[in-house]
């Protein structure tokens, strides 16, 4: 299991990552959604906010978002640290993702980017 | 530091559907123009009234089916629902087979919807050969995909909504029509069975509406929306199915009985009618079915059980490729079905694929509660196993019923969509198995 710490950890590092590409600023142009990240097997939660092509995380809980992604936290940290696949998971059940298919496959080729595929 | 949500105020999803959504896009998934051909097989087996006993016995099995689907749904919400149920459920190298052979139903729907809409343009417009409709129809829907052209939810309800008030409209209004029934002739007891195992492939497609399961507001509302969407297909294809027994010069071979069924109604207006019932159901037949269909070719690319080219998206985040693919397909299987009028091998392969699924579903139900029963459920199918076993033995028995049925061509001893399924399962279990075993010798990423 993972805890918060290592999550924030990990989202640091995406959210750095994401915003030193100016490739992934144009081509998440107008998409602004936001994230809600929740494991099934810890208490924590964490959200996260694309806006104007860069990538924070909130210190508030939303009230509403877009996606949430729901699965074990080790699965959720390894997305984020580019060492799983999303789709992965996702075929094989341990990640469910609730949002339109649209953002489900903006996300995941955006997730696929940062890490350099 | 991160604030926990109040139990009060948790955060909603922006984007919910609510049970209109779940109706509509049951119902318009299933509801393709092939449904009324397979209505005029149904009368070969079931004629007259028989018919309609037929289409609304096959609605009602169908409920059981809603039954196992909504517990998945409810088990697992997921968009790549049948992968991921039977994986967890029933395990590989099945589930992928499984998957593979599921995804060749869209391209034999796209196909059928594609014969009886060339047919239809063809007696409504003859200048204009039906192979150029069939390619130009397809090619748009191609199109519009590739652009990303999304019809709005609002007006996709509307539409399925207007197609399902149409055939009922013209239905009641050609049974109020002065003409006398014809005099219904008792089928045998196999008759009536190979005529409800064909009345299955009428409701094919209204469990599609799962890949939308993580968008709903209430998964809880899910067997009811999928019963309320049956109910509506049931009552229009009996309709129609009544209407055509008032025609008894309408043949079997016809295969635009719904033109027919539509001036028998309201002469030339609903001749029209039904005309555009035909178009418009067919295109959303090949837009809905592109679509449902690439995105499973493109997950499974990435997920590296396709070739990863099917797995490439262009700048409007369409995969491109796997839609290109899959179009050439359909493209390719509707002329060789127009060319040689076999389209009965699609309706009863399709039928005998679907209570396939239907059984697949219900043993993965029970492979999930075996296996995972610490899965919170939010929807159980009632009556312990009584459902998902019913699932099993009815339309087991259903399937091989569609899939020994004759269909017309050369050998008629011969069960040709039986072979061809088996024939279909073979290539995926070999194509699995030699994916899965590349897939273990890779290192993971």
């Amino acid at each position: 299991m993972v805890d918060s710490r290592e999550m924030d950890r990990v989202l640091t590092d995406f959210a750095s990552r994401f915003n030193a590409k100016p490739e992934l600023a144009k081509m998440t142009a107008g998409w602004e959604r936001t994230i809600t990240i929740e494991p099934s097997d810890a208490a924590w939660r964490r959200d996260l906010r694309v806006e104007r092509g860069l990538v924070r995380t909130l210190e508030q809980v939303p009230e509403k978002a877009e996606i949430r992604l729901v699965g074990r936290s080790s699965v959720l940290a390894d997305i984020f640290a580019g060492r799983l696949s999303p789709t992965e998971p996702y075929l094989d059940g341990d990640l469910v993702v609730h949002s339109s298919e649209e953002d489900m496959m903006k996300l995941d080729i955006f997730t696929l980017m940062v890490w350099g595929e | 530091m991160h604030v926990a949500p109040s139990a009060d105020q948790p955060t909603v999803l922006q984007r919910v559907l609510g049970m209109r959504t779940i109706v509509s896009t049951s119902a318009g998934l299933a509801f393709a123009a092939v449904n009324f051909l397979t209505v005029m097989e149904i009368r070969k087996s079931a004629p007259g009234a028989y018919a309609i006993l037929a289409i609304l016995i096959a609605g009602a099995l169908c409920l059981l089916a809603a039954a196992v689907f909504s517990e998945l749904n409810g088990t697992i919400p997921s968009a790549a629902g049948i992968r991921v149920w039977t994986l967890r459920g029933i395990g590989d190298p099945f589930s992928l087979s499984f998957t593979l052979l599921y995804l060749t139903t869209v391209l034999l729907v796209i196909a059928a919807d594609g014969f009886v809409l060339g047919a239809a343009l063809h007696v409504a417009i003859p200048i204009v050969p039906a192979y150029l409709w069939i390619l130009a129809f397809l090619g748009l829907a191609l199109w519009s995909n590739l652009r990303g052209v999304h019809m709005a939810g609002l007006v996709q309800d509307l539409t399925t909504y207007l197609l399902l008030l149409a055939l009922i409209g013209v239905g009641l209004a050609g049974i109020l029509s002065p003409r006398v029934a014809a005099p219904s002739i008792h089928p045998s007891a196999v008759g009536l069975i190979t005529a409800i195992a064909l009345a299955v492939f009428i409701y094919t497609g209204f469990e599609w509406v799962t890949p939308l399961a993580e968008e709903l507001r209430d998964p809880r509302r899910m067997p009811a929306g999928l019963g309320f969407a049956l109910l509506l297909l049931g009552v229009g294809f009996s309709l129609f199915a009544a209407v055509t027994g008032r025609l008894p010069a309408l043949s079997a071979a016809n295969l635009t009985p719904q033109l027919q069924v539509g001036r028998q109604a309201l002469g030339s207006v609903g001749f029209w009618i039904m005309f555009g019932v035909t178009v418009v159901t067919a295109g959303t037949t090949f837009n809905g079915g592109f679509a449902a269909a690439s995105r499973l070719v493109y997950a499974l690319a990435r997920g590296r059980y396709l070739p990863g080219r099917l797995g490439q998206l262009n700048r409007r985040f369409v995969p491109h490729n796997a839609l290109w693919l899959l179009c050439l397909v359909a493209m390719a299987m509707t002329v060789v079905v127009y060319a040689t009028r076999a389209y009965l091998l699609l309706i009863n392969a399709g039928a005998a694929l679907e209570s396939a699924m239907y059984v697949v579903a219900a043993l993965a139900v029970l492979g999930l509660r075996r296996k995972h029963p610490e899965i919170e459920r939010t929807w159980r199918a009632p009556w312990g196993r009584v459902i998902p076993i019913a699932t099993i033995i009815l339309f087991g028995g259903l399937g091989i019923a569609a899939g020994t049925t004759a269909t017309g061509l050369p050998l008629p001893w011969m069960p040709w969509p039986f072979v061809m399924l088996v024939v279909l399962a073979i290539l995926a279990l070999l194509y699995t198995r030699r994916t899965l075993a590349r897939r273990n010798q890779s290192a993971p990423r």
